[in-house]
């Protein structure tokens, strides 16, 4: 009997003290193990590649519209996300109706950056905004007849060797199809206009359109067919870290 | 998930490149070949102040020279709207009042354009001034000549 109260209470007291055992928390830290350092290399600007365009949509336009022919290419050449665009264009524009005869012959050049947000050095597709600066020279000439109560006298204005300047916000993108042909389109918004003429003010500014005198702003849109012509084949090391991210 | 952007992207392209915008061709301008000149007197209330009142006049006719026009005859009015030679970049108008005969040579800036299409060509004035008068003075209020004619010259008496 005694026996076994001396068990039952060293049972007890035993449970008491294991319940009074702290377990020491482990203070030692364990640093995790550094990843190697990774020198990073310097972005390289170097051209990868060339792409020669051609404007369909004045293409086209040719074709429905006997008064007016346009040609248009383009030339971007990319320098990893960014994109050097390039284009030059003519026009030749004749409108014509009661007693009146308008002519217009010109060219423009534009000029800009473009930043690729889909830059991958495996494709060549582009989802693009980009800024141009643009400058048009032409010649036009407008005559008509005048007639009032000082009797008809016929008018003849011209400008020789005009220019136009202005600048544009382009968006749009070019698509790889197949091998180096690319499609894509380009939404412009031409703004900041600003026109030297003589007493002719001109109907139309090659490249930036019709020129309206109470409106400085106009919305273009180019739809391009573009041959891929590339520089080199081997990724360097900065598209080898771009196609690990 | 790339190839499904591409392709996506792809046929945005061929939509947009099938879109045809048409811009659209108004004919409206505000530009007239009519300028409008209003006859004032001068009101002295005192040595420091002044202000101007419509004066009515009585024409007995209204030309210009290089045609045989008359545009006012026998009318008695305060404010005439009178046509430019828009053939020459200046207009001599004679007028003959009850008060006696006057000239006034008005020059001009002329400018040429084409408005969109259908519209066709016309001029633009600008740049008016009183190169010549036999009115006591005048003024050019506004130098352009739009339409409707708003007061292009004051004439004072």
């Amino acid at each position: 009997m005694l026996r076994s109260i001396i068990s039952t209470v060293l049972l007890f007291s035993s449970i008491g003290l294991f319940g009074q055992v702290q377990i020491e928390e482990d203070t030692t830290r364990v640093r995790p193990p550094r990843p190697p350092k990774v020198k990073k290399e310097p972005e390289e600007f170097i051209p990868t590649s060339v792409k020669l365009g051609l404007d369909l949509n004045s293409f086209a336009r040719n074709f429905w519209d006997e008064n007016k022919s346009f040609q248009e290419i383009q030339v971007d050449i990319d320098f990893r996300h960014y994109l050097l665009a390039l284009e030059f264009g003519t026009s030749d524009v004749s409108e014509s109706g009661e007693g009146f005869s308008y002519q217009n012959q010109g060219s423009y050049f534009r000029v800009g950056p473009d930043l690729n947000f889909l830059y991958s050095p495996e494709h060549h597709h582009a989802v693009f905004v980009g800024l141009r600066y643009a400058t048009s020279t032409y010649d036009d000439e407008l005559e008509y007849d005048t007639e009032d109560a000082f009797g008809t006298t016929r008018i003849s204005s011209f400008n020789d060797k005009a220019k136009a300047q202005w600048a544009e916000l382009v968006t749009g993108t070019k698509i790889n199809i197949w091998k180096g042909l690319f499609i894509g389109f380009a939404i412009r918004y031409k703004f900041l206009k600003s026109v030297k003429s003589g007493d002719l003010e001109p109907y139309w500014i090659p490249g930036f359109g019709e020129n309206r005198m109470d409106d400085n702003d106009q919305f273009g849109f180019s739809y391009y067919l573009w041959w891929r012509f590339g520089f080199r084949k081997r990724p360097t090391k900065n598209d080898a870290v771009e196609n690990l991210k | 998930m790339r190839n499904r952007v591409v392709g996506n992207l792809a046929i945005v392209a061929v939509i947009v490149g099938v879109m045809t915008c048409a811009p659209d061709e108004l004919c409206f301008t505000e530009n007239g070949s009519e300028v409008r000149i209003d006859f004032k007197r001068i009101i002295y209330p005192d040595t420091d102040s002044a202000f101007t009142e419509n004066d009515t006049l009585i024409f007995l006719q209204i030309k210009a020279l290089d045609t045989d026009s008359v545009f006012v005859q026998m009318d008695t009015l305060s404010t005439v709207v009178l046509p430019i030679n828009t053939g020459s970049d200046e207009t001599t108008f004679l007028f003959d009042t009850e008060r006696g005969a006057y000239a006034l040579e008005l020059s001009y800036q002329r400018k040429q354009r084409l408005i969109p299409a259908d519209c066709g060509p016309e001029q633009i004035f600008d740049e008016l001034a009183a190169t010549t008068f036999s009115f006591d003075s005048l003024a050019v209020i506004q130098p352009r000549l739009i339409d409707p004619p708003i007061t292009n010259v004051e004439i004072y008496h």
